[in-house]
Formats: C-alpha cells, sequence, structure tokens
C-alpha cells in the first residue's frame, strides 16, 4: 500500500465512521514503515475537520460526530505509542475537563461541545453531569489540564459557575487552568461578570474560544 | 396499561448498559428505521401534508421505544417496553381529561389532524426568573387573559431578602418554593380565578420542593397538574421516577414533557421524528402523563420556531394524532424575545403548524431570556388568537402561511441577532396591569401582518 493509499484509507475510515477501518489503515502505516505523526497529522486530522465541518454546516449530526470521534481515538491510539516525545506533545492541541455544573444534568449540549474539541484534536475529559466544584479542580489537576469548560443549562445553576471561579481562587487553582462556561441561560456579560476567560455559544465557538485561550491560531 | 409498579420494577431491575452505549443504540436504531420506513426530511416543507410519512413516522416511533426502551441514568438499567404493552395503554387512552374546577374548568382533547374542535391554551410565565416584587402582578396578568385556560408557571423566584440568586437544591430553593404557592394562589385570587388550572414545576428542580409547596396546600387539588420531565433521549433518572410516584399518591394529573433535540442524539429532523413519537409514548407509559407536552428542540438554535423544528413537530404531531387519542400539546420558545414583533411572529408560526398537526399548543417563552421577568402577557393573547384560527386552517394553506411568516424571522434566529425585547414592568403598567401603549401597538402590527398573511383572525 502506497503512503497515499494509506493516508486515503485513513481519511475515508473517518469520514464513513468506521473503527475497525481506521484501525487497521494505521497498523497498515506502521508496518509499512510511515512516519506516525504523518499519519494523523495528513490522514487523521484533515479528515475529523471535515466531519466538524460537516457538523457546522448541520449535514450531520451529534452521532455521527461521536463516532467520528471514536474512529479517531482508534487510529490515534495505534500510532501514539510509536511517536518520539516532541511529536506527541504536537498532536494533542491541549486538555479539556468539562462538565455541567451541580444541580443540573442536562448533558446533551455539554456532550456536543466535548465531541467537537475532541475533533478539532483536544484530550477531552468529560466528568458527566452534576459535578460539584471541587470535582471541576480535582479533575484539572489529576488530568494535568489547561482548560476547565462548565456548562450551565438553567439560570438557577448558572450561578454554580460563579461558585466554581470562587472555589478555584479559594483553593489557588484559579490562576492554573484557563475556565470556559457556556449553556442556555449564560451569556458574555456573566461571563465577564463572573470573571470567566471566555464564554461560547455553541460548540463551534467554543473550539475557536478553545484554541484563542491557548494561542493557538 | 402496564401498571406504574411494573414500570418502576423494570427501572429497578432492568439490564445494564453504559449510558454512551443506549445513547448510540438509540442514533443507529433511529437512523435504520427511517431509511426502512423512507422517511426524510424535505426542508422545504415547514407543514407537512403527508399522511403516508405520518404512518410510517408512527410505526418507527414504536419501532424504536421497542427496540431501545427507556434509560434509567440513576442505576444504568434499561426499562424495556413491548410492543403488545404500548398497544394496550393506546386503546385504553381516554382522549379528554378535564381539570381545574367551577367556571375555570377545562376539558382538554387528544385532537385530530386539521381538527375544527379548538385547541386548549397553556401559557403564562414559565421558564424566566421572577423577582419578588413582581411575581404576583405577573402571574395576575396572565391569569386574567380570557384565552388562556390553563396557567403554566414553571418561573422560579429570583431572589429574596438580598440573596441575588436563589440557587438550584439549596435552603432558600425550598424557602421559595413555599412562598412561590402562596403567591401563585394570591395571583389567581387577584385574577378571579382562583380554581383557573395550573401547571407546576415549583419553584425550580429541587428533591425537596414538592414537598416544600405541600405547606401552601397545592397537594390534593385536581386544578394542578404537576410535571415530570424525560431527559433527552428517551431517559429517566430515579428522582423523575420517585416524582412520578409523588404525583400519583397525591392524585395529580401529571404534565408530562420532555425535549428531542435535533442535532444530538436523535440525529437530524427525519430521526428525530422518530425519537419524538417515541418520547410521546414513553411520556405516557413512564410518566403516566395525562398530558403530553413535546419540545420540537434544535441543538443549534436552541429555541423551537426553526424551519426543522417545524418540520419535524408537525411530522411528529401527525403521526401521534392520526393514529391516536394521547392529549398532546406543543411547547413553543422563541428566539426572538418578549415586546419584540419576532416573538409574536415565531410564536404564531409553530402555532399554527401545531394545531393543523392536531396538537395543542404551549408557551411562548424566550428560549434565552435576558433578564427577570421577562415576559408579555401580550404575547400569549395573540399566540392563544392564531392557534384557534388556525383550527379554519388546511394543512397546505397552513403551510403558506407559515412560509410567510418564517421568511420574515429566519435570518435572526442566532440569539446574537434575535431582539432583545422588554421586561413586563416595561411592557406593562404593573398597578393597573395594563399594557402599555407601545406594546399593545406592537400587539396590534402583528396581528395585522398575520392576517395580511392570510390568517383569518376572529374579532
Amino acid at each position: 500500500m502506497s503512503k497515499e493509499e494509506i493516508l486515503r484509507e485513513l481519511r475515508e475510515g473517518i469520514l464513513s465512521y468506521d473503527e475497525g477501518r481506521v484501525k487497521n489503515a494505521a497498523r497498515r502505516a506502521l508496518e509499512e514503515g510511515m512516519d506516525p505523526f504523518l499519519a494523523i497529522k495528513d490522514g487523521l486530522t484533515p479528515a475529523i475537520r471535515e466531519v466538524g465541518e460537516k457538523f457546522e454546516r448541520m449535514e450531520i449530526f451529534l452521532p455521527h460526530l461521536m463516532m467520528a470521534a471514536k474512529a479517531m481515538e482508534a487510529g490515534v491510539e495505534v500510532l501514539e505509542p510509536a511517536l518520539d516525545k516532541s511529536q506527541g506533545q504536537k498532536v494533542r492541541l491541549g486538555k479539556v475537563v468539562i462538565g455541567t455544573v451541580q444541580g443540573d444534568i442536562h448533558s446533551i449540549g455539554k456532550n456536543i461541545v466535548a465531541m467537537m474539541l475532541k475533533a478539532a484534536g483536544f484530550e477531552v475529559i468529560d466528568l458527566g453531569v452534576d459535578v460539584a466544584v471541587d470535582k471541576f479542580v480535582e479533575g484539572a489537576e489529576r488530568a494535568n489540564a489547561d482548560i476547565i469548560a462548565a456548562s450551565a443549562l438553567m439560570s438557577f445553576t448558572k450561578v454554580m459557575q460563579r461558585d466554581l471561579v470562587e472555589y478555584m481562587k479559594a483553593v489557588g487553582a484559579r490562576q492554573k487552568y484557563k475556565l470556559m462556561v457556556g449553556g442556555g441561560p449564560v451569556n458574555e456579560e456573566w461571563a465577564r461578570e463572573i470573571g470567566a476567560d471566555a464564554y461560547a455559544e455553541d460548540a463551534v465557538k467554543a473550539v475557536r474560544a478553545a484554541k484563542a485561550l491557548l494561542g493557538i491560531s | 396499561m402496564i401498571s406504574f409498579w411494573e414500570i418502576a420494577r423494570r427501572a429497578e431491575f432492568g439490564p445494564m448498559m453504559k449510558e454512551e452505549d443506549f445513547d448510540m443504540r438509540l442514533a443507529r436504531t433511529a437512523m435504520e428505521l427511517a431509511k426502512e420506513h423512507d422517511i426524510t426530511y424535505d426542508p422545504s416543507v415547514y407543514v407537512s401534508s403527508d399522511d403516508g410519512l405520518a404512518d410510517e413516522v408512527w410505526q418507527a416511533g414504536i419501532e424504536l421505544l421497542t427496540r431501545c426502551g427507556v434509560y434509567n441514568a440513576s442505576n444504568k438499567r434499561v426499562i424495556e417496553i413491548k410492543e403488545e404493552e404500548i398497544k394496550e395503554a393506546l386503546k385504553h387512552a381516554r382522549g379528554e381529561i378535564e381539570v381545574g374546577k367551577g367556571k375555570d374548568r377545562v376539558r382538554i382533547r387528544a385532537r385530530g389532524v386539521e381538527g375544527s374542535d379548538p385547541p386548549t391554551i397553556i401559557s403564562g410565565p414559565f421558564g424566566v426568573e421572577t423577582t419578588i416584587e413582581a411575581f404576583v402582578p405577573m402571574n395576575q396578568a396572565f391569569a386574567q387573559e380570557p384565552l388562556i385556560d390553563v396557567l403554566f408557571h414553571g418561573g422560579h423566584i429570583q431572589s429574596l431578602n438580598g440573596v441575588e440568586t436563589i440557587r438550584a437544591n439549596s435552603a432558600f430553593e425550598v424557602i421559595a418554593a413555599r412562598l412561590y404557592a402562596e403567591l401563585m394562589n394570591q395571583a389567581l385570587v387577584l385574577a378571579g380565578r382562583p380554581f383557573m388550572p395550573q401547571v407546576w414545576i415549583p419553584g425550580g428542580v429541587g428533591d425537596l420542593n414538592e414537598l416544600a409547596a405541600e405547606g401552601a396546600q397545592i397537594h390534593n387539588r385536581e386544578d394542578i397538574f404537576l410535571t415530570m420531565l424525560l431527559l433527552p433521549e428517551l431517559k429517566v433518572n430515579d428522582y423523575k421516577l420517585s416524582e412520578v410516584a409523588h404525583f400519583m399518591n397525591f392524585g395529580h394529573p401529571i404534565y408530562g414533557g420532555a425535549t428531542p433535540v435535533i442535532g444530538g442524539y436523535a440525529g437530524g429532523p427525519d430521526t428525530a421524528a422518530i425519537v419524538a413519537v417515541a418520547t410521546n409514548l414513553a411520556l405516557k407509559l413512564v410518566a403516566r402523563a395525562d398530558l403530553i407536552h413535546i419540545g420540537p428542540q434544535h441543538f443549534r438554535y436552541r429555541s423551537q420556531t426553526n424551519p426543522a423544528s417545524l418540520w419535524m413537530n408537525s411530522v411528529m404531531g401527525q403521526a401521534v394524532a392520526r393514529n391516536s387519542k394521547l392529549i398532546t400539546t406543543t411547547s413553543v420558545t422563541t428566539a426572538g424575545r418578549p415586546g419584540s414583533m419576532q416573538m409574536h411572529l415565531e410564536a404564531a408560526a409553530l402555532a399554527i403548524c401545531s394545531v393543523v398537526s392536531g396538537r395543542n399548543v404551549t408557551g411562548p417563552r424566550p428560549a434565552q431570556p435576558l433578564y427577570p421577568n421577562h415576559h408579555n402577557p401580550l404575547h400569549s393573547r395573540l399566540f392563544a388568537e392564531v392557534a384557534k384560527a388556525a383550527t379554519r386552517l388546511k394543512r397546505e394553506d397552513a403551510n403558506e402561511i407559515v412560509a410567510r411568516i418564517v421568511s420574515t424571522y429566519k435570518d435572526t434566529l442566532d440569539f446574537e441577532k434575535s431582539p432583545k425585547g422588554k421586561t413586563f414592568e416595561q411592557s406593562y403598567d404593573v398597578k393597573t396591569l395594563k399594557p402599555t401603549e407601545e406594546n399593545l401597538k406592537l400587539y396590534e402590527e402583528a396581528r395585522a401582518k398575520l392576517i395580511d398573511f392570510g390568517l383569518e383572525i376572529e374579532g
């Protein structure tokens, strides 16, 4: 299999949401002596970006995004151990710990943001719903995260985003992590008022905001 | 119908599954069913007239529920539902329910597609933070609107005695829930409709709110619907099932709601229509809903009046109305905010779409309110007039009128672009409870515009 054929196989595997196909192509890349960094950079990454763009245009939806992200993860899992250290750092844009705040069990919006961040190349640790402020910080510490992202879908739970800022300050974690907030009742003004670093109205903007926070163009 | 005890037993002992696997099974099954039943979204249509499509969506919805079940997110178990159990529940559906007392007693019916019977109007200051000062006048102003049959007041008290925002599950929330019930009684007495039927989501989401409100004697009252919400998609948790048990213990009618999300696990508008039909059924069997409320939500717009939500709502509504006697209503949330022409027009579009598709209507409310007390009863007045006028329409005519209306707002559905609107205090004289001249003028202009678009509004 030529390099071009392997790259095509990786791309088509992602675009057809086929985990097995991506895994096989990734194995083949290593067997053929292909640079694993290039397999990710020129094979998987453009394909997952394409998936993200289709989602943005509403041509595909969350289930497709999830299947594509799973296929991407399967490929990276095969290729990652073969990367040298400096290459490994380049593959992941950054780590994001994400969750819905305490008292709130809405998950879909948060899951869409998590998937779009994954598709963009971030490593995402999803803490789930009803997440207490200390669990956000513990999760970020455990993962050595760059960003904490907190979602709130109700006006009487968005106050937990403010509490998260206060808790981070109280335990000396505010300067360690960038903080993004989002959700139905949340807006730019609220984010500014509570002292968050960024607000994103939707998943597409969340990716842009996360990149901007880490200085990635 | 299968007993609630049996549902609770299955929720306790059903097969276990990872939540992510349930989500993906549901998504994949809906996609397979859309293919098998040839169900495809047509973006050029807002109100479908295709009976065959509605029936295929109905059948696919039943298959989805029987193949996937309902997920209990608390203990990771699946409540399995059999097709014969769905059919048996449908066979015994009553097709109407009476709520309220005296002159405000209302009969809410399962409506038919293009049915000429008037839809029940469920409306009020739902889903917006309310200050203690505005609570009674605002609810009174809504209750005084004669076309509102059932007052929907899931708003909650925003602040108390210097506590600026009452947090979910805090002690303040329990106190506010009790106070909420007391003040609601006052508002209805002042409106002269003390036993007007109500839909209640008392004070927020806290586990103790229902019990807290008991202090104000809201229980054992057949005029009060209590609300149980299914989580998207086809999920419950232990707390929600406990709510059902509690409501049943007190003999309340149950208002079962859910918002299938287009673009979420439900997929595109076509697969979401299938999921929405399954959700109507799950609300009947699992949530024991006497009145089924569906919000045709969209992941991008986060409101329900966009073209995809309109189509999904019409197909789902017709599927349920053509094949069952379930009593249903559609939730109407708008991107335009109270006090704007856009909110009037968005609400009209979804009201027309829902009524000709065989549903009652609930709303309107802003999807993203910006201020406390961000409501305006004049929106409910026009919404009710439009819903009643829609009973004289055929679906083809409704589609044309809705298309004209949608063309006025389709480019400003993003919250950043949609009008910010005004608060209740800016739209009403809070002492006399009369709308301001500007507010009344806006209502009249919106009304005239809808008449121009071809809707025959009475009066």
